[in-house]
């Protein structure tokens, strides 16, 4: 009962009904802002309350906060070699070891969890904006563009993602930016698919057809009144797509393509690691727990978010 | 229906044509001289020159495109590897089986597995079955494949000396790609089945069914669970791509001698061949997996049934 | 059983649900009793927990989060609250059916209509299958259905054939109480009356009780005998169609035909009631409508609302009229 209740005051806040009651109200701008705010601040409230997105968002926040200061937090330089300490084991000096050139593996996770970081949240944002872009004109569009765009998906997507990551990755070569086109890429299509999918749906709602009768540009349809109710489930994806586009350019790097040594990324670490991994098994340990440890922060939030934005499926 | 796979296969096989040019066409972009890798330091430039002429490399992008369209989609032939000059579908011939039973395998193992594992939490909403499964599931979900397939290595082969290290043989040495190729698809199976099921004991038939007088057990193994595969089965064919790549990885990390080791390979050694012949393989074997997965899907539900077989009738 | 018996008894019934720690009441102590070959209707506002009594009567309510904390459900003399699940069983689809609100989601997407009609066949009865069969079809032509289309899946019905479906499914059975719950809201005004007539039609064929649950007083005076007017799960006001017709008494009660047009009424407008239905998460105190009543006094916020017989049968649930007596 509650929970229905809850959802009939979330439908409130979209679309149509808004302008219809902000226009008995008079100075529209603050009471919307007000109704933005209170929406996303129960969202926030709701997710918080879950305890496993809590928990996520705080490991995420600390991953954070250890990322940007690396330059404080690091005991070394992750670039300086400490030839008296090739393949050290943790120790006191070392906390989590030295890889083979002698190297602090501790302070190459930090740095190196800055491009790891980045990448996975700029891949995820690229993702989730041009899927947006895409999908909600090809969605709202419909006919013959939806069925040229979706054909061209068809096409693309043959190719799976990780496979055209690899290619792209292949012919751009290594580095920070070309690691980032070659995932984006790879993930265009299902990008496209998902907010077409939700464009679709949103397509049939009267909002957009009161809209269209109040005489709205297509531009102003699509991208004022509809994406912005997209956003917000497609954000769940884009949470999620953050833990994989970690995961998809370490393993990047890990093969040898994506970013390469000496700069530190915590698949590039794995990938120079993994020959000296029977005599030093530490220096495949800590990049790998990173790595998980991340992804996992960034899964749980956006499974917290999922239920947040989605109370119904609570109970 | 017959109209509407054939329709499907046909757009199978076109879909496929115009990934080949794309791969074609990215491979094309690849800097660096096969020619002059495969001769490096041991052929003069005429040496060089010559190779490319042999090779074809010197024929605009349009005649080297036709030619590998030709021979790909008519004579069935992906030419000669560059660098060990063997023919490259022989070479697939051997490795390609393997690739697909491990992919297999794997698809297998995680639904049979994730799915039950999913509905069993789903019915015990909330109890331990439920918690644990969640938190498990989570973790798998999140690990990298390909570092647990390295920490695997140090465990079982390295420190236990249970299993071999790498290669392939014996059984033993499938049982550590096998796991790490399918945790992670477990895990996701698991969470979807488990929501699935969720939202499905939401649905308004299955109050209707109680209401009838059915008993609990037939709502559950009726009414509920088959509504709840719906979805589950759809997705197992995204599963299979995702096992397929991640296979390409892991293989790499065993030495497991499949279409993976083979592309990678190629891959830095800019065996052109290889590599499109790999990534048309792998495409298209996830491409055939995933239109049986939709017909299969179209056979259980009739709600999409009746969509082919009104769109069949439509275009007669 | 005489015919002057109460058939179904529900006395004092109470249901809480419990959501994200709060809890909600649904149903505050309700009593209600119901005839042989009587219809009940049950009128109130979204939200008033009509539809939560109508699952609380088959027990099919889901647990958690919905908890039956005190009441009892007697039916032909046996406390159903009581009765164990595996009675329940025969109980559910037999003697008790249940018309559902949304016909296009009630209906299993996977099975074909004759089937999910067969299946409560074959649960009550101890037929062949050839029997089954020729029930169902016997069934669907009832409703106005050929029995060609028995093969048929639930999406190649309209909603209002869904609605037959979902009728038929209800009364395969012959039960002797039929829970309506809105069973024309979803559809088309001109499908409503021909869905309403037709349910009226087989309850008196099979002499069945019927719980008929609406917020649509038109629809009330079409086909019930006696009203309750539920608000914020309590009954407002009860007693014979007429007298609820003719004689409304409780401010809320006025307040729905306030909302409604009347034809013989030149006002321009309508006079909606005042407020927001009450959080249902709250504690009660007094008398639930109070808030939004324009005849509260001080006394209405507070104690227990006195359930006052203003003539025969006719119950209202207001202080107002208490004093009155006194």
């Amino acid at each position: 009962m509650r929970t229905e209740h809850e959802v009939s005051e979330k439908k409130k806040h979209h679309g149509g009904h808004k302008d219809r009651e902000h226009g008995r109200h008079g100075n529209h701008k603050e009471h919307r802002k007000l109704k933005r705010e209170s929406q996303i601040v129960q969202i926030w409230k709701r997710m918080i309350k879950n305890r496993v997105s809590l928990v996520g968002c705080i490991m995420l926040a600390i991953i954070f906060l250890l990322v940007i200061f690396a330059p404080l937090l690091a005991p070394y330089d992750p670039n300086y070699m400490d030839t008296s300490a090739l393949n050290a084991a943790p120790s006191a000096k070392h906390l989590f070891g030295a890889d083979n050139l002698g190297r602090d593996i501790l302070s190459r996770l930090l740095w190196g969890g800055r491009s790891s970081l980045l990448l996975g949240f700029i891949c995820a944002i690229f993702g989730l904006l041009i899927g947006l872009f895409f999908g909600s004109i090809v969605g709202y569009a419909g006919k013959s563009v939806d069925m040229i765009v979706m054909r061209l998906c068809d096409v693309m997507s043959s190719i799976p993602g990780m496979l055209m990551a690899i290619l792209i990755s292949t012919v751009m070569g290594p580095g920070f930016f070309n690691t980032i086109l070659a995932m984006t890429v790879g993930g265009i299509p299902n990008s496209i698919r998902g907010s077409r999918a939700m464009a679709l749906k949103e397509r049939e709602m009267e909002y957009l057809e009161a809209a269209k009768a109040m005489n709205c540009s297509k531009v102003k349809i699509i991208f004022k009144h509809m994406v912005p109710n997209i956003i917000s489930p497609s954000i769940v994806g884009t949470t999620m797509m953050i833990g994989n586009s970690i995961t998809g350019a370490s393993s990047l790097s890990f093969v040898g393509l994506g970013i390469q040594p000496p700069d530190a990324e915590w698949g590039a670490m794995l990938s120079g690691a993994k020959n000296f991994m029977l005599q030093h098994p530490h220096e495949v340990l800590f990049p790998g727990l990173a790595i998980l440890i991340t992804v996992l922060a960034t899964n749980m939030i956006g499974d917290g978010l999922r239920d947040a934005l989605d109370p119904k499926l609570k109970n | 229906m017959w109209r509407y796979i054939a329709k499907r296969l046909l757009w199978l096989v076109l879909v496929l044509i115009c990934a080949a040019v794309l791969i074609f066409s990215i491979m094309w972009f690849v800097p660096g001289d096969p020619a002059e890798m495969m001769l490096s330091g041991v052929g003069t430039q005429e040496d060089i020159a010559r190779l490319r002429e042999q090779l074809g490399l010197n024929d605009p992008f349009i005649v080297q495109l036709g030619n590998f369209l030709y021979n790909a989609f008519v004579k069935f032939d992906f030419g000669s590897s560059y660098v060990y000059k063997t023919a490259v579908l022989d070479e697939l011939a051997l490795r390609l089986p393997r690739t697909l039973k491990l992919g297999i395998i794997s698809i297998a193992l995680s639904s049979l597995i994730g799915i039950p594992l999913g509905v069993n939490a789903a019915l015990h909403r909330n109890g331990f079955q439920d918690q644990g499964l969640l938190v498990i599931s989570m973790v798998f979900v999140s690990v990298p494949q390909f570092w647990l397939a390295l920490e695997m290595m140090l465990l079982f082969a390295v420190m236990l000396h249970w299993l071999p290290v790498s290669g392939i043989g014996t059984w033993k040495h499938w049982i550590m790609p096998v796991i790490a190729n399918t945790l992670g698809s477990i895990a996701m199976n698991a969470r979807q089945a488990r929501s699935a099921v969720l939202e499905t004991s939401r649905a308004d038939f299955v109050t209707t069914a109680r209401a009838k007088g059915v008993h609990e057990r037939d709502v559950v193994w009726k009414h509920m669970i088959p509504n709840a595969m719906i979805p589950v089965i759809n997705a197992l064919g995204n599963s299979f791509t995702a096992i397929i790549t991640s296979s390409i990885v892991i293989e790499t990390v065993f030495a497991f001698p499949g279409v993976g080791t083979y592309m990678m390979s190629a891959v830095s050694g800019r065996d052109y061949p290889v590599v499109r012949a790999c990534v048309l393989m792998l495409a298209a074997f996830a491409a055939i997996v995933n239109l049986g997965v939709d017909l299969i899907y179209a056979y259980l539900d009739p709600r999409i049934k009746a969509q082919y077989v009104a769109y069949a009738a439509k275009k007669k | 059983m005489s015919e002057n018996t109460n058939f179904l008894e529900v006395k004092d019934l109470v249901v809480e649900y419990t959501a994200d720690g709060e809890i909600v009441h649904a149903v505050n102590g309700i009593s209600l009793s119901l005839k042989k070959g009587e219809t009940l209707g049950l009128v109130g506002e979204t939200g008033a927990g009509k539809t939560t009594i109508a699952k609380a009567i088959l027990k099919i309510l889901p647990d958690p989060p919905a908890k039956i904390r005190q009441g009892e459900i007697i039916l032909d003399g046996v406390d159903l609250l009581k009765a164990p699940e595996k009675d329940m069983l025969k109980i559910r689809g037999a003697k008790i059916a249940m018309i559902f609100q949304d016909p296009m989601t009630a209906l299993n997407p996977l099975m074909t209509v004759g089937d999910q009609i067969m299946e409560v066949v074959q649960l009550h009865n101890n037929f062949t299958k050839q029997e089954a069969l020729e029930h169902t079809f016997q069934m669907l032509e009832m409703v106005g259905i050929p029995r060609v289309r028995s093969v048929e899946f639930p999406h190649q019905f309209s909603g209002g054939m869904k609605q037959r479906v979902v009728i038929a499914m209800a009364l395969a059975c012959n039960p002797e109480l039929l829970l309506a719950d809105e069973p024309t809201t979803a559809l088309d005004v001109t499908i409503q009356a021909q869905v309403l007539e037709m349910i009226n039609e087989l309850k008196v064929k099979l002499n069945s009780s019927m719980i008929l649950i609406t917020h649509d007083l038109g629809v009330v005076a079409q086909t019930c005998d006696k009203v309750a007017v539920i608000y914020a799960g309590e009954i407002m006001e009860s007693g014979s169609k007429e007298d609820l017709f003719l004689n409304p008494s409780h401010p809320y009660t006025l307040g729905l035909f306030g909302s409604l047009p009347k034809m013989d009424d030149d006002s321009k407008r309508l006079t909606p009631i005042r407020g927001m239905p009450l959080d249902p998460t709250l504690d009660r105190h007094g008398c639930p409508f109070a808030d939004r009543c324009s005849q509260a006094t001080k006394a209405c916020h507070h104690g227990v609302m006195p359930n006052v017989e203003v003539s025969k049968d006719h119950f209202v649930r207001c202080i107002k009229f208490a004093k009155e007596a006194n």
